[in-house]
């Protein structure tokens, strides 16, 4: 009975591992598109990459609904089967961010103007590094909850210069004489949007802390 | 055959096992099964089997203390309690003495399931041993057939099931916790063990129950003669094991959210506390209420985790259902008694 019950969660954490590589794509491909957007225009390969972003959504989607099936259908204590649920959530919504941002770019024709290109490209990166935390965080919640503490300050410290470079960059575009309201109102929406994903990180970071915190004996 | 001639007797005590299984089962398995983490058949099931097992295995020293500690008479006299003269001209003196035992018998398990019944109906939590206790005593008061030790013996039992299920709720919580934090098993380890542990636990429960509790079904048919201690383990046994399967699945869910909120962790170690605080009795032939020993095992967790937890209006219920039983079941008994007199 112990060894089937840990048979069934294997798979679980297989479909779990695979959302995680999935979610990596995802914003692999993202930042692909935010680079080549600041060096050329929007053109048909823009489009392949964008086209590409809304599959592994897709993708990511069916994962994720399969995985709550599972975790729904698996011999999960409630307590664990709610985070669970809860965390999938959360992390569904990174695919979704990427999804949307990259659809705003593409269907608004939504160019970043050059005074924030470099720093929207370090904001994708802060981003990208601050999912990545969370993916080992996730993990180790997972596992034996060891090291939860010191992925959540890092997401925490992440998100923190993520933030910061959000306000810099929104500070830019309104700066910008240039661009009319409706413009600075666009490029400020592609700044927050792809500034979300640190936030998002963090959301997640700490639904598990209060999960963790919830099964410590 | 003298058991199916008189099966209306044995109504009573059939009554009182039901009402036993489908309310105390709710302590063994309740947390789990109205938590989900463990499904609802396979708590019913095991709980059955268990109590049969461990009715008919270890019930036979707590049915002893039961027939034979608390009066002091094998049987009644004719001319203590001539209950049906109807039958005297017609059977001879052994069966009518036999007859009269079986009478006072079922007087005593209707007053206990009466008491219990008001009780239930009063939502005030109810232990079906201090009702069949004070059933007997209160039928013995009327015949002045009290046994003062083995009375004592029992009420020291019931002051000591609720801080015996806190001791060991103390006892559990470290040694457990300290274990958990060694291994330190993934959430999914975890979940599988827990999951296990509560079946198990909860299966140890079951028999400590039908070990502990068979006693207050069946044992006044020992005393009656009509029965003996091995035919009234199965018997019993089986009452309690039909009302767990017939009736417990209400009981279950309400009683196990209405206790305390739990967490896996802690429903596992309330019902492994009651299950050795029970067993524990079982041992000394005596028999004690579950609900009282799951409560002092929750009021254990409430002190672990601190005093803020304890829901004191639920413990004053407590408190009023355990002096209160007992004390119903004799009036009861007195009463049931006077109206059997006035018969005659």
């Amino acid at each position: 009975m112990f060894s089937l019950n840990l048979n069934k969660n294997k798979q679980l954490i297989k479909q779990l591992d695979d959302l995680f590589n999935i979610s990596e794509d995802i914003l692999t491909e993202f930042k692909k598109a935010i680079f080549y957007i600041s060096k050329n225009k929007i053109d048909s390969h823009f489009e392949v990459l964008v086209n590409k972003i809304s599959e592994l959504e897709n993708d990511a989607d069916e994962i994720i609904k399969y995985t709550k099936y599972k975790i729904i259908s698996q011999s999960l204590l409630p307590e664990t089967r709610e985070d669970l649920l809860e965390i999938l959530d959360a992390m569904d919504n990174i695919p979704d961010n990427c999804e949307s941002a990259a659809y705003m770019i593409n269907d608004q024709q939504l160019l970043p103007i050059d005074q924030i290109k470099e720093d929207l490209l370090e904001l994708v990166d802060v981003g990208i590094e601050c999912y990545k935390y969370t993916i080992l965080l996730v993990k180790d919640f997972l596992n034996k909850m060891n090291e939860l503490h010191i992925y959540e300050e890092k997401i925490d410290d992440t998100e923190h210069v993520g933030d910061k470079l959000e306000r810099k960059l929104i500070h830019k575009i309104f700066s910008d004489d240039s661009l009319s309201v409706g413009e600075k109102i666009l490029q400020k929406q592609l700044v927050k949007e792809i500034g979300e994903l640190c936030d998002i990180s963090q959301y997640i970071s700490k639904k598990i802390i209060t999960a963790s915190i919830k099964r410590k004996i | 055959m003298f058991f199916f001639n008189n099966a209306i007797y044995y109504f009573g005590a059939f009554f009182l096992g039901w009402g036993l299984g489908a309310n105390d089962s709710a302590n063994v398995f309740g947390t789990a099964v109205s938590s989900q983490m463990v499904r609802y058949r396979i708590a019913v099931l095991c709980t059955a089997f268990f109590v049969i097992l461990g009715a008919v295995i270890q019930g036979t020293k707590g049915i002893e203390t039961i027939a034979f500690s608390l009066t002091e008479k094998a049987t009644p006299s004719i001319s203590s309690v001539s209950l049906s003269n109807s039958l005297e001209s017609n059977l001879d003196k052994k069966q009518i003495k036999k007859k009269l035992a079986l009478e006072k018998a079922m007087i005593i398990s209707f007053a206990a399931a009466f008491a219990v019944i008001i009780m239930t109906l009063l939502k005030l939590p109810v232990s079906t041993s201090q009702a069949i206790v004070g059933a007997i005593i209160g039928f013995g008061l009327m015949q002045s057939d009290i046994n003062i030790s083995g009375l004592e013996k029992i009420l020291l039992c019931w002051i000591g099931t609720p801080i015996g299920g806190m001791v060991f709720t103390y006892i559990f919580f470290y040694l457990f916790k300290a274990i958990f934090n060694l291994y330190k098993p993934s959430i999914f380890q975890f979940d599988a063990l827990i999951k296990i542990l509560l079946i198990i636990t909860g299966c140890c429960g079951a028999y400590a129950l039908g070990a502990n509790n068979v006693a207050n079904v069946t044992a006044v048919f020992v005393k009656a003669g009509t029965l003996s201690v091995n035919q009234a383990a199965w018997f019993g046994g089986f009452a309690i094991a039909f009302g767990v399967i017939s009736y417990s699945k209400p009981v279950m869910l309400t009683v196990g959210k209405g206790i305390a909120q739990l967490d896996s962790f802690t429903a596992f170690i309330t019902v492994l506390s009651l299950s050795v605080t029970v067993y524990i009795y079982a041992l000394i032939g005596v028999p004690v209420s579950t609900t009282q020993a799951i409560v002092g095992a929750v009021l254990g967790i409430g002190l672990i985790k601190g005093t803020q937890t304890i829901h004191f209006t639920t413990l004053k219920k407590i408190g009023i259902g355990w002096i209160s039983t007992p004390i119903l079941a004799a009036i009861m008994a007195v009463l049931a008694f006077f109206m059997s007199s006035f018969n005659t």
